[in-house]
């Protein structure tokens, strides 16, 4: 039985609690652009500038993500404000994994997409597979890197790091078709609770289901999340027949202009 | 599309190998058709296409070693290093196209051997009864499948991907493989008339040959800019839409096809400056174009 997560985002309180808790658990570092030298003591430097968040988007030493969306009406009467805790969905038809060359990208027996830093030669050619922008690639190990959903906790019988760490329960980490259940009918409930716009994102509608999946209080377009994300291979059969059309054109236009055999028979018949 | 996505950072590197793989791929592609249909008069196009494919070939892989983030686990392209057995990735342009890459270098490398003992560089005797002939003919084929592969499927591998500018349309393979053609047989030209190695009524037979790929090329590029809608200011703009249109539109393309049509320089020496000129312009421009395309799609233009 494949293992995920649900992230309810109308329970996000924006504490990062998650991302910290990857961070520990993963042992990532800081992001080199984040810290500078000054005076031999390490400040933090480069803030987002975009309300709470502090890492603007996911990267190779941050495999989870907290977006802050301030959402202000032209006449500042009204305004919500939106916390998403992003990282990896481990999609049950993942993108990165069918591109990947070397067979490093791999889905576990719990679901979960994996990349094997053993086998990863950092071709780079899964980073832009995603159409979730999370795989990125770490110019200090030549590879790349993204979220495990904690495969090593996971396959010792624990929940992830950051679903431990979560103080209000808006990640939630089990079995995916229990939590599926659980999800559709807190969509219900908010609904009747006057939250009209609340959906969720990554059921089986998405590339065959997101193993992490969202309950969103808006159109996914307001967490800079894809509406209808693709498999990158959309194009690979349009593509290649194109090509093939185009090489039997170049191929028949180079045979017409190089004939000669013909010709030299013909002046041979005229002799 | 989500704000998030993330481009690969392929670079110079790639730019360079997408440029050469084309020229390859189209210089041996022009020397099977040599080989198909030509006469001995158009023998040493062919050859100047297989000396000019294999040496690129291994030029290509090294710049595609060189790109990786881990150069010495390049051979996990096509061998699966937990149980060393080749395994390619049929949905994966790059798995399929590091396979197509080994045996077009492969076969390249054989055609290449067969020019060297037809033009007397290698006199050994056991290899000249083994290259010729009929062999050299279903070797050149079957490279030619390869060739043709390789010139194609860095656009294809781009296509499949998320990036707009790239994923928007499914025109890149076909653009790149008649840009690979136009540079292939330029190429051929430019070595030719640098060696001073008259071809004499062949040199006709070379440029329709050429211009066809040109105006194929030509009609490519703008329905790929025209199909790819308001993504096509990612390279209508800046440096990118300098580069495209004065440097692959007008450098590229529309001068050489109008130099060609207006007859070329006069005289004997005008029209070997002529072909050098019209050469060095569609290198150019298909060089660019890698340019533009690579760099530009991923905004590092």
């Amino acid at each position: 039985m494949a293992k995920g997560m649900f992230v309810d985002v109308s329970l996000c309180i924006g504490c990062k609690a998650c991302q910290v808790a990857c961070k520990e658990w993963n042992n990532l570092d800081g992001e080199p652009e984040h810290f500078e030298e000054v005076n031999g003591q390490l400040k933090a430097v480069n803030f987002t500038g975009n309300s709470y968040d502090n890492t603007g988007h996911l990267s190779a030493t941050n495999w989870r993500h907290v977006r802050f969306i301030e959402l202000i009406d032209d006449n500042r009467s009204t305004m919500a404000w939106r916390m998403m805790s992003d990282s990896c969905k481990h999609c049950v038809q993942a993108g990165c994994l069918e591109v990947c060359p070397t067979h490093a990208l791999m889905r576990t027996d719990l679901g979960n997409v994996i990349i094997q830093q053993d086998v990863c030669n950092g071709c780079r050619a899964c980073i832009s597979a995603c159409p979730f922008g999370v795989i990125s690639y770490n110019h200090q190990t030549g590879r790349v890197n993204k979220c495990t959903l904690c495969d090593d906790r996971i396959h010792n019988g624990l929940e992830t790091a950051c679903a431990k760490a979560c103080p209000t329960d808006s990640i939630t980490f089990g079995e995916v078709d229990e939590l599926r259940v659980a999800a559709r009918q807190r969509v219900e409930n908010l609904k009747q609770l006057g939250h009209t716009n609340a959906q969720l994102y990554g059921d089986t509608d998405i590339l065959g289901g997101l193993n992490v999946f969202y309950l969103l209080l808006d159109d996914p377009e307001v967490y800079q999340q894809p509406r209808n994300p693709q498999l990158p291979q959309r194009n690979l059969w349009p593509g290649s027949l194109l090509s093939i059309g185009t090489s039997i054109i170049l191929g028949l236009s180079a045979l017409v202009a190089f004939r000669n055999r013909g010709q030299q028979a013909e002046a041979g018949r005229e002799r | 599309m989500a704000g998030d996505l993330q481009a690969p950072l392929w670079e110079w590197w790639i730019v360079f190998y997408f440029f050469f793989g084309g020229i390859a791929g189209g210089a041996y592609f022009t020397a099977t058709m040599i080989e198909l249909v030509g006469g001995p008069a158009e023998r040493p196009i062919a050859r100047m296409g297989y000396f000019i494919a294999f040496p690129l070939s291994i030029i290509c892989a090294i710049l595609l070693i060189l790109d990786l983030g881990e150069p010495w686990r390049f051979w996990h392209m096509v061998v699966y290093s937990e149980t060393f057995t080749p395994w390619p990735v049929w949905d994966s342009p790059i798995s399929v196209g590091s396979y197509a890459l080994l045996f077009f270098s492969l076969f390249s490398f054989l055609s290449f051997i067969d020019a060297l003992i037809e033009t007397g560089r290698l006199p050994w005797a056991p290899l000249r009864e083994k290259y010729s002939g009929t062999p050299r003919l279903i070797y050149s084929v079957i490279g030619a499948f390869f060739g043709f592969f390789l010139a194609s499927y860095t656009g294809v591998l781009l296509a499949t991907t998320h990036l707009p500018a790239w994923a928007n349309n499914p025109l890149l393979g076909a653009l790149f493989l008649a840009s690979g053609a136009s540079t292939g047989m330029a190429a051929i030209a430019l070595g030719l008339a640098l060696s001073k190695i008259d071809i004499g009524a062949s040199w006709a037979k070379l440029k329709q040959a050429d211009n066809v790929a040109l105006i194929l090329e030509l009609i490519l590029l703008i329905a790929f800019v025209a199909l790819l809608g308001a993504t096509a200011m990612n390279f209508l703009t800046g440096w990118s839409g300098v580069l495209l249109i004065g440097g692959v539109l007008i450098l590229g393309l529309l001068a050489p096809l109008a130099i060609e049509f207006r007859g070329g320089l006069h005289g004997t020496k005008g029209a070997l400056n002529t072909t050098i000129l019209v050469a060095v312009l569609v290198l150019i421009g298909g060089f660019i174009m890698r340019t533009v395309i690579v760099l530009g799609g991923q905004g590092l233009l």
